[in-house]
């Protein structure tokens, strides 16, 4: 057998073989740094075959994936209360590789607050991504929130209509008519509040704002009713 | 009937870790461990940070209606952002979709069988005509649980099978509630306006005239001075005036325009000017056109905003659109269901003629075995009992007897409603439970919890 013969059937034989030993991927994320709710992209090389077969993980959770392409996958950072997020990239079953992404801190912290009479309890404190809450447009009563350092600075204030205070439509039907009605809520409330982001303890002052009252005015916050003093940790 | 009731009691126990290995939970809320997918999925995202996320979330939808939500709530989502000026300015919003799963179908109805006999996961109840109500701190927390990246406002679809039809806009919870089963987006584009530009209803007083109260003929006899004292009180919105001289839409009236407006003196309910009736007043309230998605009820086949509400939605939403112009759909990715942690069944007892209750204790192990009985472990001397009740008004005594009246444990409710009693039981005894509630409750929910050596056991 000619020698060119040999080396052309030990190709063929070696192809399968070496067809197995592809590339390992790389995975390039456009950003180290992300908050959650923002898109990373992730860049493939090689490509894969099926971009649809591709999945992100963090643990157990699947991170939802916002656009495939054979060489790109871009997912949604994912909520959470770590520093950092471990993210595995999977082409079906098999790991494509794993890479970390920091996690940008959050900048507010939503409160859940109750209101039952005028005791105030705070319920929950979570990070969040959403807007701080600002002032009410409404001319109704309000409950008014100043946020204050540890060195007694009010770094932060903003106000909500007031939930007790909120009307409720009352519709009942007799025959032909119709009665309607509006009534106040009773009962306790409970209402979510945004504050900026802090890393020291802060101290919630919760107050009741009469109707009219110009909050943006040193005379209106001082007529403000204090309900509750809550500390509230980072 | 007071026994039949009790006996549908359930007794949970508190489950041992090893039972509880399928499933997960972040706070209140669980999952199977081997599921996969994220709890929510996206209908539009938008990839600018400041958008407004909007959640949605089913109440009284069990897993198999899942998908019986999901199309509500894409149909919702679907309708509601075709709606200017949200339509212009899609990327401005990101709409979450979260699974969470109720036990039972259907919230309560107030007045029907179901009132107070439903178990949903927010605990929503329709009341009279078409307020709903809920949880809103199951809300949020069901929110939380399901780890979506944001949500300025969440919008609560309820199954309500009996059909009624009614939206409501909580501004203060920022929570909007809206039934499934009408998933019309101009009511969901309605609620937002509430919640997002503060915009007041423009109902044209027909039906929820303060002044007058009903509707029949008889009764629409002007009262303006009195209406327009109230109203002054009362109206606070962008979309809305109590002064015809002081409109904020002024700028944009026809100037050869007599006003008020009225059918009479106008040529189409689209001209801007001032029509009268809104904010559930007909008389001394101004808004800027005769039909309005705010409006509600009054609205042609055509639903729009009026120019006064579209001008202060474009305002409030402009902030949050214009930064990143970019947005997509994403497509649903088998999203995991999430529930409620199992938590002790709630019933109503009525006790307001009885505040003297008493509960027999399982197991008996001297009764005679039932002929199905499978032949159990040899019978033990002594065995733990654990008993926690919730929910019970304060000062209520329960207290564990023997059958043979011998007190075994007592305990009083204190203001937080919670009893818990542990013991040591002897098998050859019987035990009985009794509650003494204090006179003037009249009626609650109770959870009930019962674990007998660390394993459940059936009355």
């Amino acid at each position: 057998m000619p020698p060119r013969t040999v080396a052309v059937l030990c190709s063929l034989l070696l192809l399968p073989a070496l067809a197995g030993c592809s590339r390992k991927t790389s995975l390039k994320p456009d950003l180290a740094l992300a908050s959650a709710g923002q898109p990373v992209t992730i860049l493939l090389d090689p490509p894969v075959k099926d971009a649809s077969a591709v999945r992100a993980r963090w643990g157990k959770q699947i991170i939802p994936i916002l656009r495939t392409d054979k060489g790109m996958i871009q997912f949604i950072m994912p909520r959470g209360d770590t520093d950092s997020v471990v993210v595995e990239m999977l082409d079906g079953s098999r790991s494509l590789g794993s890479f970390a992404i920091r996690r940008q801190p959050e900048p507010a912290q939503r409160l859940l607050l109750s209101l039952d009479g005028e005791t105030v309890t705070l319920r929950d404190r979570v990070p969040s991504n959403d807007a701080a809450s600002v002032d009410a447009r409404t001319r109704r009563t309000r409950l008014s929130f100043d946020v204050v350092n540890r060195h007694g600075t009010v770094v932060y204030s903003a106000s909500i209509p007031h939930p007790a205070f909120e009307p409720v439509e009352s519709f009942i039907v007799e025959g032909n008519d119709a009665h309607a009605r509006t009534v106040t809520r009773t009962g306790p409330v409970v209402f979510p509040v945004w504050i900026p982001a802090h890393r020291d303890t802060v101290r919630l002052y919760v107050y009741e704002a009469a109707p009219g009252l110009d909050l943006m005015d040193s005379d209106g916050r001082a007529r403000r009713r204090e309900l509750a003093v809550l500390e509230v940790l980072p | 009937m007071m026994r039949a009731l009790f006996l549908l009691v359930s007794f949970l126990i508190l489950l041992p870790a090893a039972g509880a290995a399928d499933e997960v939970c972040v706070g209140e809320y669980c999952y199977d461990a081997d599921d996969s997918g994220s709890f929510y999925q996206s209908y539009l995202f938008s990839t600018t940070s400041n958008a407004f996320d909007i959640v949605m979330i089913g109440d009284g939808y069990t897993e198999a209606e899942m998908d019986k939500f999901i199309a509500s709530a894409t149909v919702m989502a679907d309708s509601f952002i075709t709606i200017n000026p949200y339509a212009a300015e899609s990327c401005a919003f990101r709409i979450w979709i979260v699974r969470l799963i109720s036990e039972d179908s259907g919230i309560e109805v107030e007045g029907s069988s179901t009132w107070g006999n439903q178990d949903t996961a927010l605990d929503a109840v329709f009341g009279d005509g078409m307020n709903i109500t809920v949880d809103f701190d199951k809300v949020w927390k069901a929110v939380d649980s399901s780890a979506v990246p944001g949500s300025d406002f969440v919008c609560v679809l309820v199954n309500d099978p009996s059909g009624n039809d009614g939206a409501w806009a909580y501004q203060s919870e920022r929570v909007c509630l809206v039934t499934g089963a009408w998933p019309w987006g101009v009511t969901m584009a309605h609620e937002l306006g509430h919640l997002i530009a503060n915009l007041g209803d423009e109902y044209q007083c027909v039906q929820c005239d303060q002044s007058a109260g009903f509707l029949t003929t008889a009764d629409w006899t002007r009262t303006y001075s009195e209406a327009t004292v109230a109203a002054a009180d009362q109206i606070d919105n962008p979309n809305l005036a109590t002064d015809i001289g002081v409109l904020g839409w002024q700028a944009e009236i026809n100037p050869n325009q007599i006003l008020p407006s009225h059918a009479l003196n106008v040529c189409s309910g689209t001209t801007v000017g001032a029509w009268e009736g809104g904010g559930k007043y007909r008389y001394g309230v101004w808004r800027s056109e005769e039909y309005c998605i705010m409006d509600g009820w009054q609205c042609p086949s055509e639903d729009h905003f009026c120019y006064a509400c579209s001008s202060a939605l474009a305002a409030a939403i402009l902030p949050c659109a214009t930064a990143f112009p970019d947005c997509a759909y994403i497509p649903f990715k088998a999203p995991r269901l999430l529930r409620a942690r199992s938590l002790p069944p709630e019933l109503r007892i009525p006790f307001a003629e009885d505040t003297h209750i008493e509960i027999d204790i399982p197991p008996c192990w001297t009764c005679i075995p039932d002929s199905t009985d499978v032949p159990g472990p040899p019978l033990p001397e002594t065995y733990g009992v654990g008993i926690v009740i919730q929910n019970l008004p304060e000062g209520t005594r329960v207290a564990v007897y023997t059958s043979m009246l011998d007190l075994v444990a007592e305990q009083v409710a204190s203001a937080n409603g919670s009893v818990e009693i542990t013991f040591e039981a002897d098998t050859l005894k019987r035990y009985f439970l009794t509650l003494d509630i204090p006179a003037g409750n009249e009626g609650m929910l109770v959870n009930t919890m019962l674990s007998i050596n660390g394993a459940q056991v059936d009355l």
